[in-house]
C-alpha cells in the first residue's frame, strides 16, 4: 500500500526549543488519521511543516511519494492536498464565493468546475444565504467551514486538518464528520489535529499521539479498543496527566 | 511566468480593493483618489517623458557643444533616483507586499510568481513616475538627434532601475526579518547608522567630485602644476569610482556613449541586470525564510540550552521585582500597571526600535551636516542661540515623539481588546500610556538638545530653559497625540511604523497630521521671542526672561494636559469600541 504522509526525523526548533523532535510518521493512504497531543505538543508545528507553511529544521517529509525538500515536487504535492491551516489563511475582504473562486482557480479548476462544487459546498456548508457578507463579517465557525470549503473545492488525495473542530457548532460537526467520512470511503486520506477525543474516537481509523514534539503512541483503534481501553485511557497513560492537586487553586473553592 | 496565475491574483487584489470601498465612505474616497493618483501619475509620466524627448531631440539646436552636456543630465536624474529610493526604504522599513504571501503558501502556487508580482508593484512609486520616464524620454530623443548608438541607453537605463529596486526590495525584507531577532538588533542598529551616515556623504563627494567647489576649484586652475596633479589624481578616483560603483554605470555609460565609446554602455547595462537579478534572488530567498521561518538554531547547542530551560521553571520563583512589579511613586496603582507593560511592550516593539533607530541617527545627521558651517560668532548669532535650544526640542518632537504618540493604540492591535475589558477608568489608561512614552520622548527631546549644545556652544541659560520646554512640548503633544490616537486610530502593520495598507481618512488625517501636527510646537518659540525682545528693547536681559516664560510655558501646558485628561478619557470610553475594530482589522 501506498503511503500518503511518511516523515523522517522530522525536527522543529524555535531557537532553544524543540517543537517537534525527530518525529517519523507512516501514514497508509485511504487512512483517517487523527494526531492528538496536549496543548503545545507540536500537532500545529508538524502540520504546517507537512503543508509548506513552516520550514523543517531538519529531516525529510514525503506525501504521496514526493519529495517536499525539492520545490517541484512539493508544488505537485500540493496539487493534490488540501489544508484547513491553523489561522485558516483566510482574505478577509473576500466573499465565500469569490475565495472559493480564487482558490478554485489557484489550482487550475476550469471555470465551470469551480463554479459547480462552490455551489454545493456552500450548500453544504449553509453558507449559501450569506452572498453579500466578506468573510471578515463572519463568525469563527463560519469562517471554518469556508476554509473547509476551500480545502475540499479541489478534492483533494489528502486533507490537512488542524483542529476542525474547534469552534464549529454541531450541525456544522455533523455535516464535517459526514463530509470527511465521505472522503475516506473514495479513498482519500485524512489527516486531523484534534485534542477533543470523543470525536476523534469515532471518526478515526487510526491515531498518533505526540507529547512535547515525540511521537508516543502510534497504532489502530481497533486495536486500541482490543485491550479494552478507552482513547482517553490511552491518552493519559501515554501522556501521563496527573490530576490536579487539591492543594493546588484551593483558593478558587474560597471567598474571594 | 504564469499567465492564468497573474490574472487570477490581478482579480484577487481588485476584488479585495473594490470589497473594501462597499463597506466604508473612506473605502470610497480610497478609490476615487486611487484613480486621482493614477491619472496624476500618468500625467506626470507623460510630462516626464516628452520633456525628455524634447531635450534629446533638441541638443543639435541648444548651442551646446557637445550631446555629452546633456548626457551628464543622467547624473542628475540617477542621483534623484537613488535619492528618492532610499529615502522611500528609510521611511517605511517594512516589507512591501500587495499580496500576501504567508495566505498562500499552502496553495499550488508558484511563489516565485507572487514574489515578482509583488515585486513589480513595490516599483511603481512617485520616484519612478518623476524619474524613469523623463530617462526613457531623453533616450528617445538623443537616438533622433544623435544617432542609434544611443538605443544603448535603453537597457543601460532599464538595468539601473532593475538594479537599485531589486537590491532595495531585498535589503527591505531583511531589514524587517532582522528586526525580529532580538540577538541582532544591535547589528542592525550599526549597519542602519553606518549606511546613513554613508547615503548622506553621497551627495557631498558628488559635488566634490564634479563640480568645481567654491574654495578649492577656482584657485585649483590658477595654481598650475600643484593643481594639475591634483585633478589628475582626482581623475583617476573619478575612473575607479565609475568602474566599480554599480549607481555610477548608468551616467558613465551615458556620457561614454556621447564620447562615441560603446562598450561602458554595454558592460554596463549587462552588469546592472545581473547585480539586479542577484538582489532579486535574495530577495525572494529571505522572504520564503521569512514567511517559513527557517531555524537557525544550532541544534547541538541548542540541546543542551533545552536542559537548562526545563530545569529553569521548577526552581524557585525569582524573588527580584520585575520591571511590570514595579510601583510608581505617586500614581495610582493601576496606572503604574498599565504604564510598565505598555513601556516594556514599546521597548520591544521593532516598529519602535526602528523609531529608536532614526532618532538616534538623525543627531549624528544634523553632526555631520551643521559642523562645518562657521558657528555663529557675532552679536546677532548670539542672540539666535536660545533658538536653537528650542529648535532643537521641537525638532525631537516632530522627527520622534510625534511618531510614537500619534497612534497609541496601534501598537496594540489584539492587545487593545484588553483595555476595553478593564474596569478602569479610561483617563488612567491614557495617563499609563502617555507615562510608557514619557522616557522615550524625554530622551529623544535630550539627546537633541545634548547635540545642539555641542555644535552650536549653547550658553546654560539657553539650555535649562530648553528643559523646561521639553516639558511643555511633551505635555502638548501627548494631548494631541492622545486626541488623535482617539479619533483615527489605525492599525500597524507588525513591525513597522506604518501600515502597509491604509483605509482613506486615517492616511488623510496622518498626512494632515504629518503636515500640521509642527505647528503645535510654535508656542515653546515664545519663551526665547519675548527673551530675545526683552533684550533688544533693554527692558529686561534676554536669559532670565527666556527662562522665567518657559516656566510658566511648562506650568500651563502640563495643567492643560491635566485638565483635558479627564475627558479624553471619556471620549476614548465612548469611541473604545471603534477603536478596537480599526486597530484589530487588517486592510488588505
Ligand atoms: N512561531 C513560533 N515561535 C516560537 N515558538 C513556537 C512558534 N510556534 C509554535 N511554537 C512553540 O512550539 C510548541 C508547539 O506548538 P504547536 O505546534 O502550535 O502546539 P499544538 O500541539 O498545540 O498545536 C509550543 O511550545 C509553542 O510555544
Ligand atoms: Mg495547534
Amino acid at each position: 500500500m501506498m503511503l500518503a504522509i511518511e516523515t523522517q526525523d522530522l525536527t522543529r526548533w524555535f531557537g532553544n526549543l524543540c517543537a517537534v523532535d525527530h518525529l517519523d510518521l507512516q501514514i497508509e493512504t485511504g487512512k483517517f488519521y487523527g494526531f492528538l497531543g496536549p496543548n503545545g505538543a507540536g500537532k500545529s508545528t508538524t502540520l504546517k511543516m507537512l503543508t509548506g507553511l513552516l520550514a523543517p529544521s531538519s529531516g525529510t517529509m514525503r506525501i504521496l511519494d514526493e519529495n517536499l525538500a525539492d520545490p517541484r515536487q512539493a508544488l505537485a504535492a500540493k496539487r493534490r492536498v488540501g489544508v484547513v491551516p491553523e489561522n485558516l489563511a483566510l482574505f478577509d475582504n473576500l466573499t465565500a464565493r469569490e475565495y472559493l473562486t480564487f482558490i478554485g482557480r489557484m489550482y487550475g479548476m476550469p471555470l465551470e468546475t469551480v463554479r459547480e462544487r462552490s455551489q454545493e459546498l456552500l450548500a453544504v456548508m449553509d453558507l449559501e444565504n450569506e452572498e453579500k457578507k466578506l468573510t471578515v463579517e463572519f463568525s469563527h465557525g463560519m469562517k471554518k467551514k469556508l476554509a473547509l470549503a476551500a480545502a475540499l473545492l479541489p478534492n483533494p488525495e489528502v486533507l490537512f486538518l488542524d483542529e476542525p473542530f474547534e469552534g464549529v457548532d454541531p450541525v456544522a460537526s455533523r455535516v464535517l464528520r459526514d463530509t470527511l467520512t465521505r472522503c475516506v470511503a473514495r479513498g482519500a486520506t485524512v489527516f486531523l489535529t484534534s485534542h477533543i477525543l470523543e470525536i476523534v474516537e469515532k471518526l478515526c481509523t487510526d491515531v498518533g499521539i505526540v507529547a512535547k514534539g515525540k511521537l508516543v503512541f502510534q497504532g489502530s483503534m481497533a486495536e486500541i479498543r482490543q485491550g479494552g481501553a478507552t482513547l482517553e485511557d490511552r491518552f493519559l497513560a501515554v501522556v501521563g496527566g496527573d490530576p490536579v492537586e487539591r492543594q493546588e487553586l484551593s483558593w478558587l473553592e474560597s471567598e474571594s | 511566468m504564469n499567465g492564468e496565475l497573474f490574472k487570477n491574483l490581478l482579480w484577487l487584489r481588485w476584488r479585495l480593493m473594490a470589497n473594501q470601498s462597499r463597506r466604508s465612505l473612506g473605502g470610497r474616497l480610497g478609490v476615487v483618489l486611487t484613480v486621482i493618483a493614477l491619472v496624476g501619475a500618468v500625467v506626470l509620466a507623460l510630462g516626464g517623458c516628452v520633456g525628455g524627448i524634447l531635450v534629446g531631440y533638441l541638443v543639435p539646436h541648444l548651442h551646446l557643444d557637445s550631446a555629452s552636456t546633456v548626457l551628464k543630465g543622467f547624473y542628475l536624474l540617477a542621483g534623484a533616483f537613488l535619492f528618492f529610493w532610499f529615502v522611500g526604504l528609510l521611511s517605511e522599513v517594512q516589507r512591501s507586499e500587495t499580496i500576501d504571501i504567508g495566505r498562500l503558501l499552502h496553495l499550488p502556487v508558484d511563489l516565485r510568481d507572487v514574489f515578482v508580482l509583488n515585486y513589480l508593484v513595490s516599483i511603481f512609486s512617485l520616484s519612478v513616475v518623476l524619474v524613469v520616464p523623463a530617462m526613457i524620454g531623453l533616450a528617445g530623443g538623443l537616438v533622433r538627434s544623435c544617432g542609434p548608438a544611443m538605443l544603448l541607453l535603453f537597457p543601460l537605463v532599464l538595468s539601473f532601475v532593475f538594479m537599485i529596486t531589486a537590491w532595495v526590495y531585498c535589503l527591505r525584507g531583511w531589514l524587517v526579518a532582522l528586526m525580529r531577532n532580538e540577538r541582532r538588533r544591535r547589528v542592525v542598529i550599526a549597519t542602519m547608522t553606518v549606511l546613513l551616515v554613508l547615503g548622506c556623504q553621497i551627495p557631498n563627494l558628488i559635488v566634490q567630485f564634479t563640480l568645481p567647489s567654491p574654495g578649492h576649484g577656482v584657485p585649483g586652475r590658477e595654481a598650475g602644476a600643484a593643481g594639475m596633479s591634483g585633478s589628475i589624481r582626482r581623475a583617476a578616483i573619478f575612473a575607479v569610482a565609475h568602474g566599480t560603483l554599480p549607481p555610477l554605470w548608468l551616467p558613465y555609460g551615458a556620457v561614454a556613449l556621447g564620447e562615441g565609446r560603446y562598450w561602458p554602455a554595454a558592460w554596463g547595462s549587462l552588469g546592472g541586470f545581473l547585480i539586479g537579478w542577484l538582489g532579486l534572488h535574495r530577495a525572494y530567498r529571505s522572504t520564503l525564510r521569512f514567511y517559513q521561518g527557517v531555524s537557525d538554531a544550532k541544534p547541538g547547542r541548542a540541546a543542551g540550552a533545552v536542559a537548562v530551560a526545563r530545569a529553569g521553571p521548577a526552581a524557585a520563583p525569582r524573588s527580584r521585582t520585575r520591571l511590570v512589579e514595579w510601583r510608581l511613586p505617586g500614581v495610582p496603582d493601576e496606572v503604574a500597571a498599565g504604564a510598565l507593560a505598555c513601556f516594556r511592550s514599546l521597548t520591544r516593539a521593532p516598529e519602535v526600535k526602528m523609531a529608536l533607530i532614526m532618532n538616534l541617527v538623525m543627531p549624528f545627521i544634523m553632526v555631520l551636516l551643521l559642523s562645518r558651517h562657521d558657528r555663529p560668532t557675532t552679536a546677532s548669532g548670539q542672540e539666535l542661540k536660545p533658538f536653537m535650544a528650542t529648535g532643537a526640542v521641537a525638532a525631537a518632537v516632530v522627527f520622534g515623539a510625534w511618531g510614537l504618540l500619534i497612534n497609541q493604540f496601534g501598537f496594540d492591535r489584539d492587545g487593545f481588546r484588553s483595555y476595553v475589558l478593564l474596569p478602569v477608568e479610561r483617563h488612567l489608561i491614557l495617563l499609563g500610556k502617555n507615562l510608557a512614552a514619557l522616557p522615550f520622548c524625554f530622551g529623544f527631546n535630550l539627546l537633541f538638545l545634548a547635540v545642539a549644545t555641542g555644535i552650536f556652544r549653547l550658553p546654560p541659560g539657553a539650555v535649562v530653559a530648553a528643559c523646561f520646554q521639553i516639558a511643555a512640548i511633551i505635555a502638548v503633544f501627548m494631548t494631541l497625540g492622545n486626541l488623535t490616537s482617539i479619533l483615527v486610530p489605525y492599525r500597524f502593520a507588525p513591525g513597522s511604523l506604518k501600515p502597509t495598507k491604509m483605509e482613506t481618512i486615517p492616511r488623510i488625517v496622518l498626512i494632515v497630521a504629518a503636515v500640521f501636527g509642527p505647528l503645535f510646537a510654535a508656542p515653546i518659540f515664545v519663551p526665547p521671542a519675548l527673551g530675545m525682545l526683552c533684550s533688544r528693547m533693554e527692558w529686561l536681559p534676554g536669559v532670565p526672561v527666556n527662562l522665567i516664560a518657559s516656566v510658566a510655558l511648562a506650568g500651563v501646558c502640563v495643567l492643560t494636559y491635566a485638565l483635558v485628561l479627564r475627558p479624553l478619557g471619556r471620549l476614548l470610553q465612548r469611541r473604545e469600541r471603534d477603536i478596537l475594530s480599526a486597530v484589530t482589522t487588517e486592510v488588505e
